[in-house]
């Protein structure tokens, strides 16, 4: 895999097990799956800095974009999208707020529709489009 | 339990070394994209071992071993891990073997020099162990 990588631990056992103990599911943590979990996540840094890598085209420096950009473009880490959040400007924010609050409205309108139309056919067509009229 | 916050993180050090390893020479990290890796690494250890938990409640002990880990992995589509780290569990394992069998020299209860130099000699184990 990679020619750096040894199966002695890099990563301080002792502290890898504390991080795996200060989760609530589990109960006793073996000093083997310890030394597994830390070369794991050895590989792991690995993995994402040179799949990170990769989106810089070749590039001189290593950056956050680069290693947000896979988290959201690969499946397998997609624990970490909410750790890794893209970075917008405030304009694409601006713009997709907008884009988000045209959904809701639409989406709003749909519902209210429907809901009237199967519980009260008939009549509360126009009942309904007063509605809309009234949320925009 | 950890006794200070700090200790949930791995040491930035070592992460910042991980990383140096693994780009062509003369590649640059930016600052934000080293804190970045620290953070996602945290946050995997946790999520991989949550779902170690679950392999090894499935065969109903309360340990968690290195199988499950691997076991683990398999299931977060990380299968390119699988081989390296069977290496490193049948190192292990083998180092540990070694070491419960020939145990050279038992401390002797009378002889007080020898068990003195004994437990200087583990605890350099120990420090070098971290």
């Amino acid at each position: 895999m990679d020619a750096k990588f040894t199966t002695k631990p890099v990563l301080p056992v002792g502290r890898v097990n504390t991080i795996m103990k200060s989760s609530s599911d589990v109960e006793t943590v073996s000093k083997e799956s310890s030394v597994i979990m830390s070369k794991a996540t050895e590989l792991f840094i690995r993995s994402l800095t040179q799949e990170g890598y990769n989106e810089t085209n070749s590039g001189r420096k290593l950056d956050y974009k680069h290693l947000s950009s896979v988290v959201h473009s690969n499946e397998r880490y997609n624990f970490l999208r909410d750790i890794l959040p893209k970075k917008i400007t405030v304009l694409e924010f601006k713009k997709l707020m907008a884009a988000k609050q045209a959904v809701e409205r639409t989406s709003d309108a749909e519902e209210t529709s429907s809901d009237e139309e199967s519980s009260s056919e008939g009549s509360s067509v126009s009942h309904s489009s007063d509605e809309l009229q009234k949320n925009i | 339990m950890a006794e200070k916050l700090e200790d949930l993180n791995l040491p930035g050090a070592t992460v910042a070394r991980i990383i140096k390893e693994s780009l062509p020479e003369s590649v640059i990290i930016g600052k934000d994209a080293r804190a970045a890796l620290s953070r996602a690494a945290s946050v995997f250890v946790l999520f991989l071992t949550s779902q170690a938990s679950q392999e090894a409640q499935r065969e109903k002990r309360k340990t968690l071993l290195g199988l499950d880990v691997i076991k683990a992995l398999e299931e977060l589509e990380f299968d390119d891990f699988i081989e390296p780290l069977q290496r490193v569990l049948k190192d292990f394992k083998e180092s540990k073997n070694k070491k419960a069998l020939p145990k050279p020299k038992k401390p002797v209860e009378n002889g007080n020099e020898d068990i003195e130099e004994e437990q200087e000699d583990e605890a350099m184990d120990d420090e070098t162990g971290d």
